[in-house]
């Protein structure tokens, strides 16, 4: 796998988790500073894989327009990078 | 606090960036070229020249990526993360960013190890270009914070 699909995973993940987080914390106890905290940083995750999925060479576009879709970008490219590393 | 990470948010953006605005637009001036064109003498290309560049951008890049860092920390802080001028930076950072990681340093490496008659740096020259101009932006947005609360 090269520097930029196992880079390009990682952020996927963390984009992922901090929007599980995200949506746990405003399911449950729906703490405001909690929100406020986690909610830019989902943010700048997903940016960081637009980003990465719109300029890095060498990527499907199957791969690039799925990491740029909200909410869904996080999972969508974490299925596409396997398809991306065969 | 906010004085503190105010503090290293600047000087991390005059530092960092800053250097790697300069060697980054060198680079295409002082990169080899695969083969040598006739007349032009005035610029003395250097392999030696062109690799330090190409470390200085690497290195200060990856040293950069505090600002960013630390000014998301300082709009948590303030409050400051839903402005409209704050967002629109972090989306011109994301791109500058990325356009440095993902295009500049990797197309630096490969004009160092396959040097071809210039396309390759023409294409860096233009890149770098927007690059520096992304980092105008974010530094106007900076300064004149258009959709702010406080002045």
């Amino acid at each position: 796998m090269s520097p930029l699909l196992r880079a390009l995973g990682v952020l996927s993940a963390l984009e992922l988790a901090s929007l599980v987080a995200l949506i746990a914390n405003l399911l449950t106890a729906h703490d405001e500073t909690v929100s406020s905290v986690l909610g830019p940083v989902h943010g700048a995750f997903y940016l960081a894989v637009a980003c990465t999925a719109l300029l890095g060479r060498g990527l499907s576009a199957r791969t690039r327009v799925g990491a740029v879709l909200p909410g869904l970008s996080g999972p969508l490219t974490l299925v596409n990078l396997r398809r991306e590393a065969r | 606090m906010k004085e503190f990470l105010l503090s290293v948010h600047v000087v991390a953006a005059i530092l960092f960036v800053g250097p790697v605005a300069v060697t980054a637009s060198l680079f295409p001036r002082y990169a080899p070229l695969g083969s040598v064109p006739s007349g032009d003498a005035s610029v003395v290309r250097s392999l030696e020249t062109a690799r330090l560049l190409h470390r200085i951008t690497r290195r200060y890049g990856q040293l950069a990526v505090l600002v960013p860092v630390v000014g998301l920390a300082l709009a948590v802080v303030q409050g400051r993360t839903s402005e409209v001028w704050v967002v629109v930076a972090m989306v011109l950072t994301a791109v500058a960013g990325a356009l440095l990681v993902l295009q500049i340093a990797p197309r630096q490496d490969e004009a160092l190890t396959s040097p071809d008659d210039g396309s390759q740096l023409r294409q860096l020259g233009m890149l770098t270009g927007m690059f520096n101009l992304l980092w105008a932006a974010v530094v106007v947005l900076m300064i004149v914070r258009p959709g702010s609360s406080s002045p």
